[in-house]
């Protein structure tokens, strides 16, 4: 099946990943992601923070207008020299002001005002500028900039003071994927280069998704492919991280498997900022069932050096150098491709999570 | 074994001891040389790395000793080393540089010798060879120029041969390349090899330094593999011969002197050390954790990537034969595990491990570019081994960069922060 390039421009899994390439050292010639953030002074300050609002503004816009008591943007960028913070945020398509998602817009459009020192924690008040961004797929710039409008007035209408707003638009032809932004955007982050901009070669035939950073976000809409290819990566890095753990451990080996360590090798850290805990746990059972996966394919006598305790989960008791040799032969033959990870797990009443 | 050496080294307690026996024995060698028949093995030195974390970080005893190497002490870094396996006696001297470095005497003959620290490095997660590439030969061959009298001889090692450019290998059966190489070894007749056209070039060029400073340049853009250096001699500035430096790390002293030997291979280890420093400062990814007063953590991520850009893109069957070579076989040239996620024709993630150090690296394969993500950790060293084996295998002319900053000059600045010391 052929993949479209323009639906994968709206996944914000991609969009996030992509956003971080932008801002990558990278060379000149032959680039993977044209890195336009980088080149414009622009670096990650903060990837996935928790902001909220200072308690004056709470009391200020309750009853008024519907927010999001604390919010979590996806990339926070930094651009030193101007004192000015860009809180990016990844999103599909566009949304109505009435929406749930609006809630978070108002949000950030606050925080992206003057108060965004002190939500930051970096001084006073209009001491830091700050931008809201959103990075979205084809033909949603228009819309969402009437909505943002929309919600801009709403603030202003209570005697409060947004911070000022923009999108990138992500969008592919048969050759090139393309990052339009307007003027006002290039202007507020002082990007070098003017819009629209050729960030990605495409080759055919060829998926032009990069080296995923975050390979995984149990809270975003997805495609049923996106997240195939997504849970992928997760289950492909978790074995990664299983097989160095056992590779560089000294024998005789006793040790518990961490899921939860597992799942922040796997993100860089990132799964303990997501705040949805019945997702966590979900994901935290789907690597133990990908666990059960793995002793299932294991033959003697590896299979003796793993198996699983009620309450505490995988056990790996390595002996000796043969033993850890084998053990090692035999996941490296294991194909997170073929094993049937794909089911949805739901967490079930009064279930036991394992203490890891 | 070499019963002699093994008592020789026996009767060794002192670091001025061993100081004067290579000395000694390098005198001997080098006035046999001139006579054009040695009689006993060069002494050859293997420059070996330990990890870099310090929390991570054994004893010299410790690290030999999971190979069921002994170690004893002659002074507080300097010890001999003792292999009871198979009969083998003593084999040389290690000396600890630094807690990550250690250098490895011998005048063990080379295939012994290579073959032993070969064993030592695949049986320890925590060593590895030191790795020269041709990008860093070519920076170290500048300091060469610098130091030495244009009158004289300098060697150099050029080797490339692309082993993926095959057509008819890529449909055989699974068999590890290992045992392939073992199987062309062990062919007793030579004359029944099939003939394999695909581009090898192994050849040696010794002239005055002067010569090869004027032609190196031109000749290198004539034909591409002259960019895969893997020998360079550093002449000795008290005599005749010099030290020759291998891509391993393995240096063989073909000298009158010992001393000036040793002082060749600390100032090199000197440049990697401070090329590592460089290289993992740059390319280590993490996230940073920056606690502020509010609300809670701040995530920052750091580091670059590693990218290796290929001269001419690679044929679609070379790519093929590559990516299936590396990671459908458990034993493979580049040491590296993965489950290849096939993006198109010639293109491939691969979340993997290096085996060497069994550490994680993040890799997108193109047939025009190498793409490496380093989680912090990973050893330098895997990035100077892919390096070196791109050069080696697949492209002699790559390029390599951390983040946006050229490797070559990387290596350059890490080697104008070093000073020379001669001898003594």
């Amino acid at each position: 099946m052929k993949l479209d390039i323009n639906s994968l421009c709206k996944d914000p899994l991609f969009q996030l990943n992509l956003a971080i390439w932008l801002t990558q050292p990278q060379h000149a010639d032959n680039v993977c992601v044209d890195p336009i953030f980088y080149k414009s002074g622009l670096s990650i300050y903060s990837i996935g923070p928790l902001l909220t609002l200072p308690l004056d503004i709470k009391l200020a816009i309750k009853g008024k207008i519907n927010f999001k008591d604390s919010i979590r943007p996806d990339l926070i960028l930094e651009k030193k020299e101007l004192n000015r913070y860009c809180l990016l945020e990844c999103k599909g398509s566009s949304f109505g002001s009435g929406s749930s998602t609006a809630e978070q817009a108002r949000t950030l459009l606050l925080i992206a005002g003057p108060i965004i020192s002190e939500v930051l924690g970096m001084g006073s008040r209009r001491q830091n500028a700050g931008v809201l961004c959103y990075m979205t797929g084809p033909n949603q710039n228009s819309m969402l900039g009437t909505t943002l409008l929309e919600l801009k007035e709403e603030i202003e209408s209570i005697g409060l003071e947004p911070g000022p707003f923009g999108c990138f638009e992500i969008s592919a032809d048969e050759s090139v994927i393309t990052l339009e932004y307007s003027l006002e955007v290039k202007e507020l982050l002082s990007l070098k280069i003017d819009s629209p901009l050729q960030i990605m070669k495409l080759e055919e035939d060829t998926d032009p998704r990069p080296l995923y950073f975050i390979p995984y976000d149990p809270n975003i809409n997805q495609t049923a492919e996106e997240k195939e290819f997504s849970r992928r990566v997760l289950f492909e890095r978790i074995l990664e991280f299983f097989i160095t753990d056992i590779g560089g451990a000294d024998v005789p080996i006793k040790t518990y498997i961490k899921t939860e360590k597992f799942l922040n090798d796997a993100t860089f850290g990132i799964y303990s900022l997501w705040d949805d805990n019945e997702a966590k746990k979900c994901l935290r059972k789907l690597v133990r069932t990908f666990l059960k996966k793995i002793e299932g394919t294991l033959k003697s006598p590896a299979k003796e050096c793993m198996h699983y305790e009620i309450k505490v989960g995988y056990m790996v008791d390595i002996k000796d150098d043969n033993a850890k040799s084998e053990f090692l032969k035999q996941l490296q033959k294991i194909k997170p491709e073929t094993m049937d990870v794909s089911e949805s797990i739901q967490p079930s009443l009064f279930e036991s999570d394992d203490h890891d | 074994m070499n019963i002699d050496m093994s008592k020789e080294i026996k009767s060794i307690d002192s670091r001025e001891k061993m100081i004067r026996y290579f000395d000694g024995y390098a005198a001997e060698r080098m006035e046999e040389l001139g006579k054009k028949s040695t009689k006993r093995p060069l002494v050859k030195s293997y420059m070996l790395e330990h990890v870099g974390d310090s929390q991570k970080q054994k004893d010299i005893s410790m690290v030999l000793g999971m190979s069921g190497i002994i170690t004893e002490k002659i002074d507080e870094n300097l010890y001999r080393v003792l292999d009871t396996n198979n009969g083998n006696g003593y084999m040389g001297f290690v000396e600890v540089f630094t807690p990550r470095y250690f250098v490895f005497y011998t005048s063990q003959p080379s295939d012994i010798a290579d073959s032993w620290v070969k064993f030592l490095v695949l049986n320890s997660p925590d060593l590895d060879h030191i790795w020269l590439s041709g990008l860093t030969f070519n920076v170290l061959w500048k300091r060469v120029i610098q130091l030495s009298k244009p009158y004289r001889y300098v060697s150099l090692l050029f080797v490339h041969e692309s082993i993926y450019e095959i057509d008819s290998k890529a449909n055989e059966p699974e068999r590890d390349e290992n045992e392939h190489d073992e199987a062309q070894s062990a062919l007793p007749d030579r004359d029944v090899v099939e003939i394999i056209e695909r581009r090898a070039a192994k050849f040696k060029l010794v002239d005055k330094v002067s010569v090869v400073q004027e032609k190196l340049d031109k000749l290198q853009e004539l034909y591409l593999p002259l960019y895969a250096i893997s020998q360079l001699r550093f002449p000795s500035p008290i005599g005749r011969g010099g030290h020759d430096f291998y891509d391993n790390g393995k240096v063989t002293n073909r000298s009158g002197d010992f001393r000036d030997h040793r002082s060749h291979i600390l100032y090199v280890q000197r440049i990697y050390d401070e090329l590592m420093k460089r290289t993992e400062e740059r390319a280590w990814y993490s996230l940073d954790k920056e606690k502020v007063s509010v609300p809670g953590e701040f995530q920052k991520l750091i580091g670059a990537p590693v990218t290796i850009d290929f001269g001419e893109p690679l044929s679609k069957e070379t790519f093929d034969y590559w990516i299936k070579s590396t990671f459908g076989h458990i034993n493979n040239k580049f040491r590296l595990w993965g489950n290849p996620i096939v993006l198109g024709p010639t293109k491939v993630h691969v979340y993997g491990v290096d085996k060497h150090l069994w550490k994680p690296i993040f890799l997108e394969l193109t047939n025009k570019h190498l793409i490496a993500i380093v989680p912090k950790g990973t050893c330098g060293n895997t990035i100077h081994r892919l390096i070196c084996n791109i050069q080696k295998y697949i492209d002699p002319s790559a390029k390599a960069y951390i983040g946006d900053k050229e490797y070559k000059s990387l290596v350059d600045e890490s080697s104008k922060e070093i000073k020379y010391e001669t001898g003594y």
